[in-house]
């Protein structure tokens, strides 16, 4: 009963670390408050239920943060609601009008599902490289190279959408 | 038009990931979601784990980020084309029930939920009806070790099947195949190939429903566990006969999900097109036949098994095309050992599919938006194309494929540079 007990004690820590965190990667690749909670507790509940063996890992969230990934492009993947999820961005209630951060989280949903999750874990969590190849099971080679190309397909959009540099 | 340098996009990023986290911090401030998780949770049965970090939705079950880039572009349409060969085994397999099994395992003896126009009764299958069903890397003859409708010593996952032998696919199952037309020069093609061994022992079982002219109105998924829908984490109870317990998952309007319950394990069944009752009617007749499941309203006639796939793992390869210029993603080729049609969102509600004929093997072709087709061959190799051309000649390119030997796959290609991972269209 006591490891029950210290089980339950420790998940309660690693849940209280990790939702907000899990929330921010769903608010990233969404945009949308109730999608980014669902799918955040939806991992979690994962975790909860794997807790005997993902408390061992030597990084726990990053468990947690492949996990959420693969929801997230399950949700839009397997339900087509990628159309949704872009017509949802308007509803995000404390979401500045398209300001800049509007039109960074547009042209960061806009790219390919291996570049956005490499954009949102380098920057949401100045994530290093390595620790994102960790989380999304790629070489570190990978990652760079998916940075590199977010980083041109961002910048090309954000002029784009600015009209020009700013 | 100048762009904004490096240094300017970074400070944009960092000021929007500061944004976010403020916001994501006041949402996680609810303190009631611990307690919802925990008392819900405590309910549930003890969840020893699966294996880790194991990919806890169907995405993982694919060795790498594929599809990533291209199905995002493109809608996600994986379809693909399997076509059967790794084996030698060649042609559609004949499974023939054993006599006096009756209806079997587990949904034998019982009454459809409901009486539902094109399925029939458990009774109507004549104990010799032999069921024509594509068979991954199957052994030449199906004899089931144990007949259907044996429900003792739990052979994963069920009792009264008999699973093929190859279900650890090897990378040197996969034939090396090239279609037949030339490869224009300025593309690049870049070629790869992975494996995953040791995943639980699964089955993936795929019928479609067609009418004459190929158009399909339905499709009905089996497999050995479900991914419960954001929407009804838990889903909810229902009676199915046949079944220790049942569940039913809310998900998106003309998708049907279940989970069917036995002492053996779970048979998760996915439809589309097909009425609520339709679907517990076929779950509450399954039984099974030989290296799969099947059900009488399975039988009717319209209804295309077009794949049935056992498997511990998979070994794919991919070879792709990019595009001069731009280096775009054009079209991929997959062929693989151990993965299923289901596979890589070659099914999904924006999906026109069409049953098509590939060299004697049913073919699912997929249109809108960009176009794929997947086909598992009778020998269980599943073959699938990708093309961002709506209007390109999949099925003329996957009945043109042919076996080449490793000198001319070589030669064809390139291997897969530094970035690595899927950017075809099935991951």
């Amino acid at each position: 009963m006591m490891a029950q007990r210290s089980g339950v004690d420790g998940f309660e820590r690693f849940y209280l670390a990790e939702h907000p965190k899990l929330i921010a990667i769903g608010l990233a690749w969404t945009g949308d408050r109730d999608t980014a909670r669902d799918l955040a507790q939806e991992a979690l509940t994962r975790a909860y239920r794997a807790w005997s063996t993902v408390e061992l890992l030597d990084l726990p969230g990053a468990w947690a943060r492949r996990v959420m990934i693969n929801l997230l492009i399950d949700h839009q993947r397997d339900r087509g609601r990628q159309l949704q999820l872009v017509t949802r961005l308007d509803r995000v209630p404390d979401a500045p009008p398209h300001d800049a951060i509007g039109h960074w989280w547009d042209a960061v949903r806009a790219l390919p599902d291996r570049e956005r999750a490499a954009v949102i874990l380098h920057y949401l969590e100045d994530l290093s490289i390595n620790t994102v190849a960790e989380i999304l099971e790629v070489k570190p080679g990978t990652v760079k190279s998916s940075l590199s190309h977010a980083r041109d397909k961002l910048r090309a959009a954000l002029t784009d959408a600015d009209g020009g540099a700013r | 038009m100048s762009q904004m340098d490096d240094h300017d996009l970074d400070q944009l990023g960092r000021m929007a990931a500061a944004h976010t986290r403020a916001e994501a911090r006041a949402m996680a401030d609810s303190p009631s979601a611990l307690g919802e998780l925990l008392a819900r949770e405590s309910g549930a049965p003890s969840a020893e784990p699966a294996e880790l970090p194991v990919a806890p939705t169907r995405a993982v079950e694919r060795p790498r980020w594929k599809l990533a880039a291209v199905a995002a572009a493109v809608g996600v349409l994986a379809l693909g084309l399997g076509w059967a060969l790794v084996n030698g085994v060649g042609g559609t397999i004949d499974i023939v029930a054993p006599a006096g099994t009756g209806p079997g395992f587990p949904g034998g003896d019982t009454t459809p939920v409901t009486s539902t126009p094109g399925s029939t009764s458990p009774e109507n299958t004549s104990p010799d009806t032999v069921t024509s069903m594509p068979q991954s890397t199957a052994p030449a003859t199906s004899t089931p070790t144990s007949g259907p409708g044996t429900t003792a010593a739990p052979v994963p996952p069920f009792t009264g099947f008999e699973v093929p032998e190859v279900v650890r696919p090897q990378l040197t199952d996969v034939p090396l195949l090239l279609p037949a037309s030339p490869m224009p020069a300025e593309n690049t093609y870049l070629a790869e190939g992975a494996s995953q061994q040791d995943t639980p022992l699964s089955l993936s079982q795929l019928w479609v429903r067609a009418a004459a002219d190929g158009t399909i109105d339905a499709v009905l998924h089996l497999g050995t566990r479900i991914a419960p829908t954001i929407e009804q984490p838990n889903g909810e109870p229902i009676e199915i006969p046949g079944w220790d317990s049942a569940r039913t998952y809310a998900s998106v309007d003309g998708i049907v999900i279940l989970e069917l319950s036995a002492p053996e394990g779970v048979v998760g069944v996915w439809s589309q097109g097909l009425a609520a009752d339709e679907t517990a009617s076929i779950a509450a007749t399954l039984r099974a036949d030989g290296a799969g499941w099947t059900a009488p309203a399975l039988e009717e006639p319209g209804w295309v098994a077009v794949d049935a796939t056992w498997t511990r793992g998979h070994a794919i390869r991919g070879l792709t095309t990019l595009s001069p210029g731009e280096g775009d993603v054009d079209s991929s080729l997959d062929i693989s050992v151990g993965l299923s049609m289901f596979d890589g969102g070659m099914i999904g509600l924006d999906a026109e599919l069409q049953l098509v004929d590939v060299n004697g093997d049913p073919a699912l072709l997929r249109r809108g938006g960009a176009s794929a087709l997947a086909v598992k061959r009778s020998d269980g190799v599943l073959v699938r194309l990708g093309s961002r051309d709506p209007d390109a000649d999949l099925e003329r390119a996957a009945r043109s494929l042919a076996p080449v030997d490793q000198a001319t796959w070589d030669a064809s290609s390139q291997p897969w540079g530094p970035v690595e991972g899927c950017v075809g269209f099935f991951c």
